[in-house]
């Protein structure tokens, strides 16, 4: 028997859409690692093996090889300089990495800003083209204190509705990336299993 | 026991023990027979060059990762980069005078600056070849064959080739071959197909080299319609080899027939290069 196809998904809200739409094309994991203290789990078929890691970590197992295929969104895929193919958008998950400011904020205009983010690969890429100098602080959570506390002048961070950052009383400045849900793999993998990922790439685009 | 700080060396390039060296050695001795049956003779070109000579004939992504330095009256030196660039300059310099075509092997490594998606390798160990002075699908299908002799000398028997041309870059727009190149399939729309070489169509020039195969050989012989851009001097045939389950090729090559003239020796050429540490591991695993 051939080994199982292995799915590194990023847990959180994407597992939860990931499951959803394994579960519309008849494929189900025998444990739900949303409840479950388990790590991984395999479907009925025996022909899946699911595991749930974090976001950023999704693409570290998948261009190792540790997985055949991962579930993360783009923000995470355009940060990470892992080298993953992208096999489909998913079309879910969908949010923006945005510049966001103190109202009224001319940061943008200026030529030397400090930028809190969790994203300073694509961050520091978007000022690079401007032409614009900015130094980065690289913050692991709660990004939008950093311009309230004087830590920087604007933040690059994630939004999907734009609440938080009203309820902290910042503007959106600028969209830097609009990101979603994106099925991945590595060349290895696409090289020896093939005809699997790519039947199954084909189901997931069409449910 | 403790490790003094002056004794590490850098990542990426490797010593060996004379257990080690004897393995190494071994397989060196291996793939020169192979070579050798097939007439292909030694050459070895200086581990230093000056810049400049080599420079205008490296792919820019070699020329990227170079390593260079300065000699004493201040030219710029580099660290081999690349055995094909530095053997066409040979041959151009020193063997326009020799009957064509000509069988060349080498077994040294190549210095390159690792790339941050790439192994942390600074000294790539690599043994290939080169047939110069020569096209046509017969010289394609020797090189290949060459490469599976040497496998299959080395005790592999599970490998596939994967086969491509550069004229497939026609069949994508600039913008899709920029996808198929960052690997976002998702923006290309579709996945690549890999093909049998039974769906090649008759009148394409990889049917002729597929036809100039062994049926053994054609049967682990796939076409990758994604592979046109492996090294910038390719210029027809591109192949990687693969042994069964590895991620990464132990083996990749191609015809370049436009390399020798920019060293001023206009001459057809085709070549692969093994990966020697990738087939040192595979072989002290699997076999």
């Amino acid at each position: 028997m051939t080994k199982p196809l292995v799915i590194a998904a990023a847990k959180g809200y994407l597992l939860s859409e990931a499951l959803g739409k394994f579960s519309a094309l008849g494929i189900e994991f025998k444990d739900d690692l949303r409840t479950s203290r388990k790590l991984s789990t395999e479907d009925t078929t025996g022909r899946l093996v699911l595991l749930q890691v974090r976001p950023w970590d999704v693409p570290t197992y998948v261009e190792n090889g540790a997985a055949d295929l991962g579930i993360a969104g783009l923000d995470v895929l355009d940060e990470k300089p892992e080298p993953v193919l992208r096999l489909i958008d998913l079309k879910y998950g969908a949010c923006r990495l945005v510049l966001a400011g103190p109202p009224g904020c001319d940061a943008l205009s200026r030529h030397n800003i400090r930028v809190a983010t969790k994203y300073p690969r694509i961050t520091s890429a978007y000022f690079n083209k401007r032409g614009i100098k900015a130094e980065l602080i690289k913050l692991y959570g709660s990004i939008e204190l950093a311009p309230i506390t004087g830590l920087s002048d604007i933040i690059s961070d994630l939004t999907a509705t734009g609440a938080t950052l009203k309820e902290n009383n910042l503007d959106i400045l600028e969209t830097l990336l609009e990101s979603s849900a994106h099925l991945i793999t590595n060349a290895g993998s696409l090289r020896w299993r093939h005809a699997d990922i790519t039947s199954l790439t084909a189901r997931l685009s069409q449910c | 026991m403790q490790l003094m700080k002056n004794m590490l060396t850098p990542i990426g390039v490797s010593d060996f023990t004379p257990d080690e060296a004897a393995h190494y050695h071994r397989l060196i001795g291996i793939l020169a027979n192979s070579f050798e049956s097939k007439s292909y003779r030694l050459v070895r070109t200086g581990s230093v060059e000056y810049y400049e000579t080599l420079a205008h004939a490296l792919p820019e992504q070699l020329r990227e990762q170079s390593l260079k330095f300065f000699d004493a009256g201040g030219r710029t030196l580099v660290l081999r980069p690349d055995h094909t660039t530095a053997i066409a300059r040979l041959v151009a310099s020193r063997m326009q005078n020799d009957s064509l075509p000509l069988r060349l092997y080498y077994t040294a490594p190549v210095f390159r600056s690792p790339l941050s998606s790439d192994a942390p390798y600074l000294e790539h160990m690599q043994g290939g070849v080169e047939l110069i002075g020569v096209s046509g699908p017969e010289a394609d299908a020797e090189i290949l064959t060459l490469c599976a002799d040497a496998l299959g000398a080395c005790g592999f028997k599970d490998f596939v080739f994967e086969i491509g041309h550069c004229d497939f870059s026609q069949l994508y727009t600039a913008t899709q071959q920029q996808q198929i190149h960052a690997g976002d399939f998702a923006g290309l729309g579709f996945v690549p197909d890999m093909l049998p070489v039974s769906a090649l169509p008759k009148d394409s020039a990889l049917y002729a080299v597929s036809q100039a195969l062994s049926s053994e050989i054609q049967a682990k012989t796939q076409i990758n319609m994604s592979l046109f851009h492996g090294v910038e001097h390719y210029t027809g045939l591109v192949f990687r080899c693969y042994l069964e389950g590895l991620r990464f090729p132990i083996a990749s090559g191609g015809r370049y027939d436009v390399l020798l003239s920019k060293f001023g020796y206009d001459q057809p050429a085709v070549g692969f290069a093994f990966d020697l540490a990738m087939l040192q591991r595979a072989m002290e695993i699997t076999l």
